[in-house]
């Protein structure tokens, strides 16, 4: 246990000795672990102890928060007390009772990555390199990285909430260049699961660097993709980012709350065609995105945003609850106990639809295919957001043609949700790490292969 | 400011004589903050937070290991001490097989902390950055915020060879962030101050947020094509913040970048001289000694067009066989050394603003980029990102525009300038990092709008 339960209940009662409604600590131990292969060689070893807490106090709408590395008892007293001072003084005692709660596991670990030896992990991103090396002649570098969390957390607040979770992640991370005539080319292929290092008994390393090797190949012999608005049809996978981009974060009570949202007061509206369903799901067993709880202590949930086109709910956290007069949808989430907690997604995907994935193709005439998608952003008060594509084709009479490279997709939001007009029939996640107030949180993407009847294609 | 570094030190001392090591480095780094964000004229959140962390290296047969930790009880330093030897086996040679050793007389910036707010200072600045922006124009909502940060700490190297520096940083930000609606279309923009709250000038800073929101609201659309343009001087230091790994010695080790090997070639116009600044009056962490605490310099990297040299640490330095920069970096605490720049500049040039537009005649003035992340590939050079700006027309800036793209190669854009604006503009600092330009005019990009 990272504090024991009677510690706790001191820090939650100084913290609510000078006013406010409800408190809350969070404290946790994060084992990070990085092992990078270059050249040949091990480049960098990365090995960190992340310890802290942070503790918050709410005050009606308003909250007051304070962090701290000092885990010892005094540590994080006069941390309760700096966040306490804030809201005044003189109010009389408050007594606080935890009681422990133990969340269901449903994220099973086998191979607990933070035990493995050095050598084991060594072996893993080895493979993965030299299958990217081997794979063309025109590859000019390669780096393969294994990553792993150890992140164990305690949530404990006034209402008498006392309770843990230990969640373990593992990713492999290839990137590969391919040269010629002074030019590079990147790919890349990066799988990460919540499970420990039996991720590998499903995903072969030497299929990731090979998958890298590949699309930078494929892309440095691609000409540029010509500027414009065009048909477009997003591969599965990681082209769910369009998705979280255009339309997740908006849906995220942080923004609602704030009145920064284009989907603020729109519950119960059409927001999207109809062909559109999209789920966040945090309960899916071991998947990038998965929690047990999240980091206000709520056990995780599937939580249904659009129903055939039609808002159905937000990403809730406890905070922006209160501001909006909702319920939590387990949507808490952290980098660490230095970042405010916020509302958040988990694991988020456009459900299956009932296109035919040929007839997806075979109904553009001129469009552009995007087999990869590349990272993104958004500006949730406009809705206005980019993302780059990574392997890009052009389609011609309804038939895949020769790759593009350098493509990027612009758009707002409600009007890409409204052009999703046919939705394909092979949902796969992809991951990502997003960023955001609370810091950098692991997440997954998902969708069929969907058609967005017209976007703009930044090209040249 | 949490646990002494000197007390840690000490306490290191007997792990390490424990886990049997002799050469090691320990880096500290510690730090006090206090932040408020307003919403309306309350205060929406407050957060206060104290931090330190340590990133132990340790020397085995001349490799390296790390190991690093927030925890400081004597068991968990000899613990770290045993991670770090194992991690060492598999570790990179360390130059010359030691850790530096430093040379008599290193003088450190200690910079006095000039200033200190209180919180109900903090609050009265908050209120009236938020009261100015409310009344400035109808159109502002409620969602408008303001915050106030200000953050004091400290970074501190120890050495067996004798390394024993530290160094103190102090800084406060203040953030406008304006949001419009109209006919149900909604905008934002923000304006931010670096410095003592007491002498902001909250109104203008109010004034230049809602400006630049009410620029966006009557944005329109830009047709396709190709269009001569001119890059806002902090949108070309987005840009050089995205591209800079192309200067890094340890990306050309590993083939990641291709100005690997270019040193003493022309690789931009004849008028762009890029500086890098460790001591800059713009830095909010100025550092007279870089993470491996060899003594930090100011250097060009590009003069005149011709690519003086990669930036270096110790270790990128001694496998090319030239002379150290001084550009050892974190990106926190425990991470692995890198090369990461200072303050890192395009010199402006000569041209007023009037007279970068006016040689334009007709074009796109670009003010703002977003998704860098994923727009910009620092490996390819290739770019396609979101942007915002204002069209130019009969040598003036004329009516807004938003929601295009321009494309290109980062390698070619450097090229292809061909007139600076005479007024250095820097982006927002990141930990000792600041990116800068001037308005930077170039022949022809590729736009992507409406058809």
């Amino acid at each position: 246990m990272m504090i024991p339960k009677y510690e706790a209940e001191q820090v939650l009662a100084r913290a609510l000795s000078c006013g406010g409604d409800f408190a809350e600590i969070y404290v946790e131990h994060t084992k990070e672990n990085q092992l990078s292969y270059v050249n040949h060689q091990v480049d960098k070893l990365y090995d960190n102890m992340v310890s802290g807490a942070s503790v918050r106090v709410f005050d009606g709408l308003r909250c007051v928060s304070a962090s701290t590395s000092d885990l010892s008892l005094s540590g994080l007293l006069s941390c309760a007390a700096r966040a306490a001072e804030v809201l005044g003084q003189g109010k009389a005692p408050v007594e606080i009772h935890l009681r422990e709660q133990i969340p269901g596991d449903i994220h099973p670990i086998r191979v607990v990555p933070a035990g493995a030896r050095i050598s084991d992990k060594l072996d893993l991103v080895r493979e993965a390199y030299e299958a990217a090396k081997a794979d063309s002649q025109e590859i000019s570098q390669v780096s393969a990285e294994l990553l792993d969390f150890d992140h164990r957390i305690l949530v404990a607040n006034s209402e008498g909430l006392f309770t843990q979770d230990r969640q373990i992640r593992t990713r492999l991370v290839v990137n590969a260049v391919a040269s010629a005539g002074g030019e590079n080319q990147l790919g890349s292929c990066s799988p990460g699961r919540r499970s420990g290092l039996e991720m590998f008994e499903e995903i072969s390393p030497g299929q990731v660097g090979r998958k890298a090797a590949r699309q930078a190949v494929t892309m440095l012999h691609a000409g540029y993709c010509p500027a414009g608005q065009m048909t477009v049809a997003i591969e599965n996978g990681f082209g769910g980012v369009i998705f979280h981009e255009a339309c997740g974060h908006s849906l995220e009570a942080e923004s609602v709350a704030a009145g920064l949202s284009q989907f603020g007061g729109k519950l119960g509206q059409k927001i999207a065609n109809e062909k559109v369903t999209a789920i966040d799901d945090g309960t899916i067993p071991n998947a990038w995105g998965s929690i047990n709880i999240d980091d206000e202590g709520t056990p995780a949930r599937k939580n249904v945003l659009i129903e055939n086109g039609i808002l159905k709910s937000y990403l809730v956290d406890k905070l922006n609850g209160r501001r909006m007069g909702l319920d939590s949808t387990a949507s808490s989430r952290r980098q660490s106990y230095t970042f405010p907690t916020t509302s958040r997604m988990t694991n988020t995907y456009i459900a299956e639809g009932n296109d035919d994935n040929k007839e997806i193709i075979a109904s553009i005439e001129d469009g552009l295919y995007c087999r990869e998608m590349g990272g993104g952003s958004v500006n949730p008060v406009t809705g206005a957001f980019n993302f780059a594509v990574r392997e890009g084709y052009r389609i011609r009479n309804g038939k895949i043609c020769e790759p593009l490279r350098g493509a990027s997709l612009i758009g707002t939001g409600s009007e890409i949700l409204q052009n999703i007009d046919m939705v394909g029939k092979n949902l796969e996640m992809g991951q990502g790490m997003c960023g955001a107030s609370s810091g950098s949180i692991p997440t997954n993407v998902g969708q069929p292969l969907v058609r967005v009847s017209r976007i703009t294609v930044g090209g040249r | 400011m949490g646990q002494k570094f000197s007390e840690i030190k000490k306490m290191c001392a007997e792990a390490a004589a424990a886990a049997g090591v002799k050469e090691y480095e320990l880096y500290y780094t510690a730090s006090d903050s206090a932040e408020i964000e307003m919403q309306g004229e309350s205060v929406k959140h407050l957060d206060s937070s104290q931090r330190s962390g340590l990133c132990l290296r340790v020397l085995e047969n001349g490799r390296c290991g790390y190991a690093s930790t927030q925890l400081f009880e004597q068991e968990h330093l000899e613990e770290l001490f045993i991670r770090a030897k194992e991690n060492a086996a598999y570790g990179l040679e360390e130059p010359e097989g030691h850790f530096y050793t430093p040379k008599a007389g290193l003088s450190t910036a200690e910079r006095a902390q000039e200033w200190s707010s209180s919180l109900p200072e903090m609050i009265r600045n908050g209120q009236q950055l938020q009261k100015e922006m409310k009344s400035s124009d109808r159109r502002i909502t409620d969602g408008i915020r303001s915050s106030l940060g200000e953050e004091s700490g400290s970074r501190a190297i120890f050495n067996t060879n004798g390394l024993d520096v530290q160094e103190y940083y102090h800084y406060g930000i203040t953030l406008a962030m304006s949001v419009m609606e109209e006919e149900g279309k909604m905008d934002d923009d923000f304006a931010y101050c670096l410095g003592n709250f007491a002498d902001i000038d909250m109104k203008k800073l109010a004034a230049e947020a809602v400006e630049k929101c009410g620029a966006k609201m009557s944005s329109g659309e830009v047709v396709s094509g190709k269009y001569p343009v001119i890059i806002e001087g902090e949108t070309f230091g987005a840009l050089l913040q995205a591209y800079f790994e192309i200067f890094s010695g340890e990306a050309a080790q590993k083939g990641m970048t291709l100005l690997a090997g270019k040193e003493g070639q022309q690789i931009a116009s004849e008028i762009v001289t890029i500086t890098d600044d460790p001591l800059s009056g713009h830095s909010v962490m100025p550092c007279s000694f870089d993470s491996e605490g060899v003594p930090a310099r100011k250097k060009h990297v590009v003069e005149h067009g011709r690519l003086q040299t990669l930036l270096h640490n110790r270790g990128t330095a001694w496998k090319a066989g030239t002379a150290n920069t001084g550009n050892a970096g974190r990106a926190g605490y425990a991470s692995n050394i890198s090369v990461q720049p200072y303050t890192f500049y395009l010199e402006p040039g000569g041209k007023t603003g009037e007279e970068l537009f006016a040689e334009a005649g007709q074009g796109i003035y670009v003010t703002g980029v977003t998704g860098l992340h994923a727009g910009a590939n620092s490996v390819t050079g290739d770019f396609s990102i979101q942007s915002e700006g204002f069209l130019i027309e009969n040598g003036r800036k004329a009516r807004a525009v938003k929601n295009f793209t321009i494309a290109g190669n980062f390698f070619d854009l450097l090229k292809n300038i061909t007139d600076l604006g005479d007024t250095l503009k820097l982006g927002m600092p990141r930990g000792r990092t600041r990116f800068g330009s001037p308005d930077v005019r170039v022949q022809e990009l590729s736009v992507a709008g409406k058809d």
